[in-house]
């Protein structure tokens, strides 16, 4: 890094006019990169029209600076340092409110595809393109704008101010993409869906990042007109679009500094090919892309890194994360035997097929209430609906939460989860880039919004937390990735993250499936522990011998119906458990 | 056939997690696997069946060595593997899944025969697999292997997520299997009972090696186990 510092500062000395200039021009693209890097390579939003950007801000400053007759020649020209400044302002303020429209209406449709916002970037760059030449009294049409290069600094006081300026938007995503807000980023890009469980607002977050994302390009666009001194709809179009994605993937998507040294490097093989072959540069560097995607698919930086790290024997520099024991005052919650939770006649079901057909329940305070019953009964799908939002096809289901009183149709999930509904799926979903620690944390966060410069190296977790990590031998395997893990300890994994969130009431799909019976035991204790103080638990569990040990009811589902319910005894004594649970088929 | 496991060494990156393996399960024999979580269950049976490239050691199928020999092969030869996460096809629908690994539609009567395992199946074979509760899913991904009519399976904690009945269930199939097409088991399970009943031979898995083995008839076993698995 401090090599790269040392080559940035002393470049001049050693580099000619023309290469100078490619150098600074790269460097500005080196900013642009870092911008897609944020959006695309740390949030996983796949903007295909992020030209879109670095064209308004270039443009902004040429509109700023010039005066077009109708046919758009430059009439007169504005070569004053404040006129620059204000295109280059606007430009940046007027991309990010685009950038907000866009994001506002792509984001926000419920369960959008995340490839919706691709089409759309995909076909705003193309219609800019095209609508560049339609508009040549604002534009100067196919030819661009020319002349509106700000001749108030040297070749070398332009490096110069482009070094610092990538520098800074360098250091400061690097910080960012290092503080929980980062680590928020990238839970969104490994598993959108997931993350919501845990109270993130998505969109929100998705929003910040790809205004944020498009504000940087815009200033970007606005250096390079002012360096360049031209604008035209190359700097539109999808072409140029592509190019800023093949910076960002060939340099290593994610390392903020990779994205720098693809633009970079690009930019000056592209330069050299072109000149000195000048029919087949684009052959050559077509050819460079695919090896680059065949051989090293992370991108150019990683594998450096990595080679860096093992011959000087270096671990991460980030440093690993751990988890605390914090003492917490039990927060107060709702009398026992109060209902927490009311579904009422709800049905629920996928297309034709209806899972659930009218189920009542409550779910009283401080109780632990098993939902047991055969395969296929609709059980996951009752989770599914206490805390994903759908609208139940009938019927409905309120929460009567300590602190917060909603109706559960129609709450966005990070709204039901930020009100204290934890929830543990059947089937372990995590993040494949977040490590054990980081997804306690992130948990523990329960959406609030995280620090863009703080780093949290100390996840403060409950005693509860602690012995289920401890239990299922996740312990000393804080900084271990998902991937790395068997299923067992996935399962471990998920139901830590539940209980970091300090929920009020706590839905668990199957607990204990793929656990130990000692495992089992431990857990048995802790949900007891955690209903001493005053937490509700919901379960579904196959292992009876566990029920009749945990549960204080229990309610059977049978063909989406709510079939039986009471202590444990009694519905072990029930006819249809007694059938479904011996094997032959109830009708 | 039988399956022969030597020395067998399998990790990720500088992570060795099974170190130095070796069993033998005979030919019409079953061998089931226990073990406390992390102990390296999965990721034997993914460097057997070639998912995952061992560092070292031997795996022979039928007296072949297997080592390096792609996955689809294996189950060309009749060695079929169920992995514990995700292993159906969720936009295809339960039939389509039943079909896939037969190279076709599958026939009629072995098709029905599965079915009468697991005739909560039958009912649903138009639904898409995806959207089948988590035991159904397991109960389909069992039955995708019956419908290849393997020579030797490979179960991974099978029972993992069903109900005690729908236990019952697969262990007589699995029994079944054996006794009547010859069948050769490896399953790694949680499940002591099922393994208990299915199994001729137990062993136990620790920190990537096998510590402990015997016949599962052998008086005291379960006792014994429940000792073994305690941390």
């Amino acid at each position: 890094m401090l090599v790269a510092l040392v080559l940035l500062a002393v470049a001049p000395l050693f580099l000619g006019t023309y290469y100078l200039g490619l150098l600074t021009i790269s460097l500005v693209y080196g900013v642009l990169a870092v911008s897609l890097d944020l959006v695309w390579g740390y949030t996983g939003i796949p903007d295909l029209g992020h030209a879109l950007w670095f064209g308004i801000g270039a443009l902004s400053v040429a509109m700023a600076t010039t005066k077009l007759d109708s046919f758009g020649i430059v009439l007169t020209t504005y070569p004053g340092l404040g006129r620059h400044l204000a295109g280059l302002v606007i430009g940046v303020l007027v991309a990010g409110a685009i950038a907000a429209v866009v994001g506002i209406l792509s984001f926000s449709q419920r369960e959008a595809d995340p490839f919706y916002i691709a089409i759309v970037t995909l076909a705003l760059t193309v219609v800019a393109g095209t609508i560049y030449g339609q508009l040549p009294q604002y534009t100067g049409g196919d030819n661009g704008i020319f002349g509106i290069a700000y001749h108030g600094l040297t070749n070398v006081q332009w490096y110069y101010v482009s070094a610092a300026v990538l520098v800074v938007v360098a250091a400061g995503a690097l910080v960012l993409v290092r503080s929980d807000f980062g680590l928020v980023m990238r839970s969104i890009r490994d598993n959108e869906r997931r993350v919501r469980f845990f109270g993130v607002n998505v969109e929100l977050m998705k929003l910040i990042v790809f205004v944020g994302g498009a504000m940087i390009a815009a200033g970007a666009g606005g250096m390079f007109a002012m360096i360049e001194g031209f604008v035209s709809s190359q700097l539109f179009d999808f072409l140029f679009s592509t190019q800023i994605l093949i910076w960002v993937a060939v340099g290593g998507r994610a390392t903020v500094l990779g994205p720098i040294l693809g633009a970079v490097g690009l930019s000056f093989v592209t330069a050299e090919l072109s000149s000195s072959s000048p029919t087949q540069w684009a052959l050559f560097l077509g050819l460079l892309f695919v090896a680059v995607v065949v051989f090293i698919p992370d991108g150019v930086l990683p594998p450096i890194v990595r080679l860096f790290r093992r011959v000087f024997h270096q671990h991460g520099a980030q440093g690993g994360r751990q988890l605390v024991d914090v003492q917490r005052s039990a927060p107060e919650l709702r009398p026992a035997g109060e209902p927490v939770a009311t579904v009422s006649d709800v049905e629920f079901g996928y297309g034709s097929l209806r899972v659930l057909r009218g189920v009542d329940f409550e779910i009283l305070a401080g109780e632990l209430l098993c939902i047991v019953g055969p395969n296929g009964a609709g059980k996951s799908t009752l989770l599914n609906v206490l805390t994903n939002g759908k609208v139940p096809m009938r019927g409905r289901i309120d929460y009567h939460l300590q602190h917060d009183r909603l109706a559960q149709s129609g709450a966005s999930i990070h709204r039901i989860a930020r009100s204290g509904v934890a929830r543990k799926f059947q089937i372990p979903h995590l993040f494949d880039t977040l490590t054990v620690a980081e997804t306690i944390l992130v948990a523990s966060m329960r959406g609030a919004l995280p620090s863009v410069w703080r780093r949290t190296r100390d996840v403060q977790v409950g005693r509860s937390v602690h012995e289920i990590v401890d239990a299922t031998a996740l312990a000393g395997r804080e900084n271990d990735l998902p991937p790395h893990l068997a299923h067992g300890l996935k399962q471990g994994l998920e139901l830590a993250a539940a209980l970091s969130m300090r929920p009020e009431i706590l839905l668990l799909d199957e607990p204990t499936a793929g656990l130990t019976a000692n495992e089992r035991h431990v857990i048995g204790e802790v949900f007891r522990r955690l209903l001493d103080a005053g937490v509700t638990i919901v379960l579904i569990e196959h292992d009876l011998d566990f029920v009749a040990r945990v549960a204080d009811r229990v309610i059977v589902l049978h063909g989406g119906k709510v079939v039986e319910s009471g202590t444990p005894a009694e519905v072990a004594a029930s006819p249809v458990v007694r059938e479904a649970y011996v094997g032959t088929a109830v009708t | 056939m039988n399956l022969a496991v030597e020395g067998l060494r399998a990790g990720y990156g500088s992570a060795v997690i099974v170190d130095g393996i070796s069993f033998e399960v005979p030919d019409h024999g079953a061998l089931a696997i226990v073990g406390r979580n992390g102990m390296g269950k999965s990721t034997l049976l993914r460097a057997i069946t070639g998912y995952l490239k061992p560092m070292a050691g031997a795996v022979r199928v039928g007296g072949r060595s297997t080592i390096g020999t792609p996955t689809y092969r294996l189950a060309r030869m009749g060695v079929v593997y169920t992995p514990q996460e995700q292993s159906l096809f969720g936009e295809l629908s339960v039939e389509e899944n039943l079909s896939v690994g037969v190279g076709g539609r599958c026939p009629k009567d072995l098709r029905d025969e599965i079915l009468s395992v697991f005739p909560v199946l039958g009912e649903r074979l138009r639904q898409r697999a995806g959207t089948l509760s988590g035991g159904e899913q397991k109960m389909l991904t069992l039955a995708k292997a019956l419908a290849m009519r393997p020579e030797m399976l490979l179960l991974d904690e099978i029972s993992d997520g069903l109900g005690p009945g729908v236990v019952t269930v697969v262990g007589e199939t699995l029994t079944r299997l054996r006794e009547q097409f010859g069948c050769t088991l490896l399953m790694v399970e949680q499940n002591l009972d099922l393994s208990l009943r299915v199994a001729d031979r137990v062993a136990v898995l620790k920190l990537g090696s096998i510590v402990f083995e015997c016949e599962s008839t052998e008086p005291g076993l379960r006792e014994e186990l429940t000792e073994q698995l305690a941390p």
